[in-house]
C-alpha cells in the first residue's frame, strides 16, 4: 500500500500543526487581594496634597484625686501622626492590530489584558503592605529556623501584651512559612488538638486565604519580603497599616477620558485604557493606579521572621 | 625582529570586539522568575528593638531591615521621571528611631574597599547593594551577599551567611547599628522562657518524641540566649524529660513493675484472663445454638406486597 491520504503524510498540506484550545490557561500567579486588611484613609483627590496625615491621639490618662477645693492643673494630651503618601503605580502591555485581527474569540483580547493589569495592581498593593509589615519593630521567630506554632503564639502574645483591642487579626505569610506552620500544627496537642479549625488548617487549600485559626485569618502571598535567609511575614490587627487610593471618579470630573475609561466605575482604584498609535498599529493597554500604604500604629503589628 | 600580534598581547587596535549576532540586548541577564520583588534599590535599616538571637548567626545579632525605594511605600513619593523621592520615608524612619545605613555610608565603603571574601571570592564592589540585569529588560537589586544561581528559567539565590555575619559584626563594631540594650535581652529571654514553659507543658501532657524534641530545642535556645553552659542545659533537659516520661508511664500503669519475675507473672495472669474470656465466649455461642428458637414467619401488614428482591 502506498500513497494513502494519512494524517502523518498529508498533514502539512491538508491539516493543521496545532489548533488553539478554546480557553487560555492561566498559569499560577499570586491573586490574593490584601486590601481589606488595611485601614483606608480619606481620598486626597482635590486637596492639593499627595500626603494624607492621620491625626493620632492617645487617651491613656488616668484621673488624679485633687483635694476637694484644689485647683486642677492641665494635663498634656499625647498626640502624634502617621502619614500616607500616594504615588503612581502602573503597568503596560502592548498588542498589535494584526494579533488582535487574527486572535480567535475568547483569546487574549484587550479585556483579558486589562484584567491582567488590574491583578497586577492588586499584587502591587500586597507588596506595599508587606513592605509596611517589614518595618514593624516587634519581631518574632528564629532566623534560619522553620516557623512553628510557638512562633505564632509569640506573635499573638506580643499583640495581647501590647493591649491591642479586638481584631480582626490578619496574618500574611509566605507559602513556605505557612507549610512549616502546618507541619508544626500536626504535632499540636492540648486545647487546639480537637478543634475543627485545627484539622481545617491542615487541609490543602489554594493560594490566598488559608483559613481561620486562633482568631486569625491566614493568607499566603508571594509578595512577602525576604532577605535571602528569612521570610518577613506578619500578624497584625486592623489599624496597623493605613492606605489610601485615588478613585477614577474624581479624574472623570476633570479630564475628558478615553472611551475605555468612561465605562469604569467611579470607585475604581485602577483604571485601564487603550492608547492606540495608528502609525505603528500598536495598542498600548495601560493601567494606572494611585495608592500609598504605610504603617499606622507599630504596636498593632508583629513581624514573623522565619526561614526560607 | 618583527612585532607579532599574539593572543596574549594583542595590539590595542586589534582587540576583538564583541559582536552581537543573535538576539537582543534584553536576552541577557538573569531569568525573570526569582527576581520579581527586587526591582528597586533599598537601604539597610536598623531599629534599637530589632536584635535577635539565632544559632545560624551564632548569637545575638542586629536584625537589619530594608528601606525600599518604592514610591507608595512608607511615605516614599514618586518623582516626575519615575524616581523615588525618599525624604518622606526617611523622615518617617528617623522619627521611629530607625538608623538608615546607606550603601555609600563611609564605613560600608571602607569595609568593602578592604576586599572581604564573599562566596569564596574577593569582592570587588564598594557597596552592599548590587544591581543585576534581568532578561526581558529591567533590573534586580540584591545584596552583595546574595549570589544568583540560574537554573532553567528560575533565578535561585544563595546567601553567604558567614560573610553576612562578618558584615554585621563589622557594623556592630563600628557603631553603625543601634546598641544592644540589656533590657531588650531580658525581654527576649523572658519570651523564650515562656516558650520553654509551653513546650514543657506539651511534653507533660503527652511525651511524644516530637514534643520532647521541641522542648529540647526551646530549652537549648534559652540556655544559649542566657549564655549558660550547654551541657548543664542538656543535663536539665534529660532529667526533666526523663521524669515526665516516668510519671506518664506511672500514670498509665497503676503500679510500676518491680522485677522480671513479676513481669512474667503478670503476663501469665493476662494470658489466663484471655483464655478464660475466650472460653466464656465459646460457651455463650454453644448455648445460643442449642436454645435457638424457630424463626417466626415475617409479618406483613395486610394489603402490603411482599418485598421483591430487585437486585436479581
Amino acid at each position: 500500500m502506498a500513497n494513502e491520504v494519512s494524517q502523518a503524510g498529508k498533514a502539512a498540506d491538508l491539516g493543521l500543526a496545532a489548533i488553539l484550545n478554546r480557553d487560555i490557561w492561566e498559569m499560577i500567579a499570586d491573586k490574593q487581594d490584601l486590601r481589606h486588611t488595611v485601614m483606608y484613609t480619606s481620598d486626597p483627590s482635590g486637596t492639593g496634597s499627595a500626603v494624607v496625615k492621620i491625626p493620632q491621639v492617645t487617651f491613656d490618662e488616668v484621673m488624679s484625686a485633687p483635694t476637694e477645693a484644689g485647683a486642677l492643673s492641665n494635663s498634656t494630651l499625647g498626640t502624634s501622626n502617621a502619614t500616607v503618601t500616594v504615588a503612581r503605580q502602573a503597568l503596560r502591555y502592548d498588542t498589535t492590530d494584526l494579533f488582535q485581527f487574527l486572535a480567535p474569540n475568547g483569546g487574549l483580547d484587550i479585556g483579558r489584558l486589562g484584567a491582567g493589569i488590574a491583578m497586577a495592581y492588586v499584587r502591587r498593593v500586597s507588596a506595599l503592605i508587606m513592605d509596611a509589615v517589614d518595618t514593624a519593630t516587634s519581631v518574632v521567630g528564629t532566623s534560619g529556623a522553620a516557623m512553628t506554632v510557638n512562633d505564632l503564639y509569640d506573635a499573638i502574645f506580643t499583640l495581647e501584651q501590647a493591649e491591642v483591642p479586638a481584631g480582626p487579626y490578619f496574618s500574611a505569610l509566605a507559602s513556605k512559612q505557612f507549610t512549616d506552620l502546618q507541619s508544626s500544627i500536626r504535632g499540636e496537642g492540648g486545647a487546639n488538638q480537637f478543634q475543627a479549625a485545627t484539622a481545617a488548617m491542615l487541609s490543602i487549600k489554594g493560594q490566598g486565604f488559608r483559613g481561620s485559626w486562633l482568631g486569625i485569618d491566614f493568607y499566603t502571598t508571594a509578595q512577602v519580603n525576604n532577605d535571602g535567609t528569612d521570610y518577613s511575614g506578619g500578624l497584625w490587627a486592623m489599624g496597623a497599616i493605613a492606605g489610601t487610593e485615588l478613585k477614577v471618579g474624581a479624574l472623570k470630573q476633570k479630564i475628558r477620558l478615553t472611551p475605555a475609561l468612561e465605562v469604569a466605575t467611579d470607585e475604581s482604584a485602577v483604571f485601564v485604557e487603550i492608547d492606540r498609535t495608528g502609525s505603528t498599529a500598536v495598542n498600548e493597554i495601560v493601567g494606572n493606579g494611585y495608592t500609598g500604604i504605610a504603617k499606622n500604629e507599630d504596636a498593632r503589628i508583629v513581624e514573623i521572621k522565619t526561614s526560607m | 625582529m618583527a612585532t607579532l600580534n599574539t593572543q596574549a598581547a594583542p595590539a590595542p587596535d586589534l582587540k576583538p570586539r564583541s559582536v552581537m549576532t543573535r538576539g537582543s540586548k534584553t536576552e541577557h541577564g538573569l531569568p525573570k522568575r526569582g527576581t520579581s520583588g527586587y526591582e528597586r534599590p533599598f537601604d539597610f535599616t536598623h531599629h534599637p528593638k530589632r536584635w535577635a538571637w539565632s544559632p545560624l548567626r551564632g548569637g545575638w545579632f542586629p536584625d537589619l531591615g530594608r528601606f525600599p525605594h518604592e514610591p507608595g511605600a512608607g511615605d516614599v513619593a514618586g518623582g516626575p521621571k519615575g524616581e523615588a523621592i525618599l525624604d518622606g520615608g526617611e523622615q518617617r524612619l528617623r522619627r521611629e528611631e530607625w538608623v538608615i545605613i546607606q550603601p555609600d555610608n563611609p564605613a560600608v565603603v571602607e569595609y568593602f574597599a578592604a576586599r572581604p571574601v564573599i562566596h569564596g571570592e574577593t569582592f570587588t564592589g564598594t557597596s552592599y547593594l548590587q544591581e543585576w540585569d534581568v532578561k526581558g529588560g529591567g533590573k534586580c537589586y540584591k545584596t552583595a551577599f546574595d549570589k544568583p544561581v540560574p537554573i532553567g528559567n528560575d533565578t535561585n539565590w544563595i546567601k553567604d551567611e558567614p560573610a553576612y555575619n562578618a558584615f554585621l559584626a563589622f557594623l556592630v563594631k563600628r557603631g553603625q547599628v543601634c546598641a544592644f540594650n540589656p533590657v531588650l535581652k531580658r525581654s527576649y529571654v523572658r519570651r523564650q522562657e515562656d516558650s520553654v514553659a509551653r513546650a514543657l507543658m506539651a511534653v507533660q501532657e503527652d511525651p511524644t518524641d516530637l514534643k520532647r524534641s521541641r522542648y529540647k530545642a526551646a530549652r537549648i535556645k534559652l540556655a544559649e540566649m542566657r549564655g549558660e553552659d550547654r551541657n548543664m542545659a542538656l543535663a536539665d533537659i534529660a532529667e526533666t524529660s526523663g521524669n515526665i516520661v516516668m510519671q506518664h508511664a506511672g500514670a498509665q500503669q497503676a503500679a510500676p513493675v518491680a522485677s522480671g519475675a513479676d513481669q512474667l507473672a503478670m503476663l501469665k495472669m493476662q494470658q489466663q484472663m484471655a483464655n478464660i474470656h475466650a472460653e466464656l465466649v465459646e460457651m455463650k455461642k454453644t448455648s445460643a445454638t442449642a436454645e435457638k428458637p424457630k424463626r417466626k414467619p415475617a409479618r406483613r401488614k395486610p394489603g402490603r406486597p411482599a418485598k421483591v428482591d430487585t437486585d436479581g
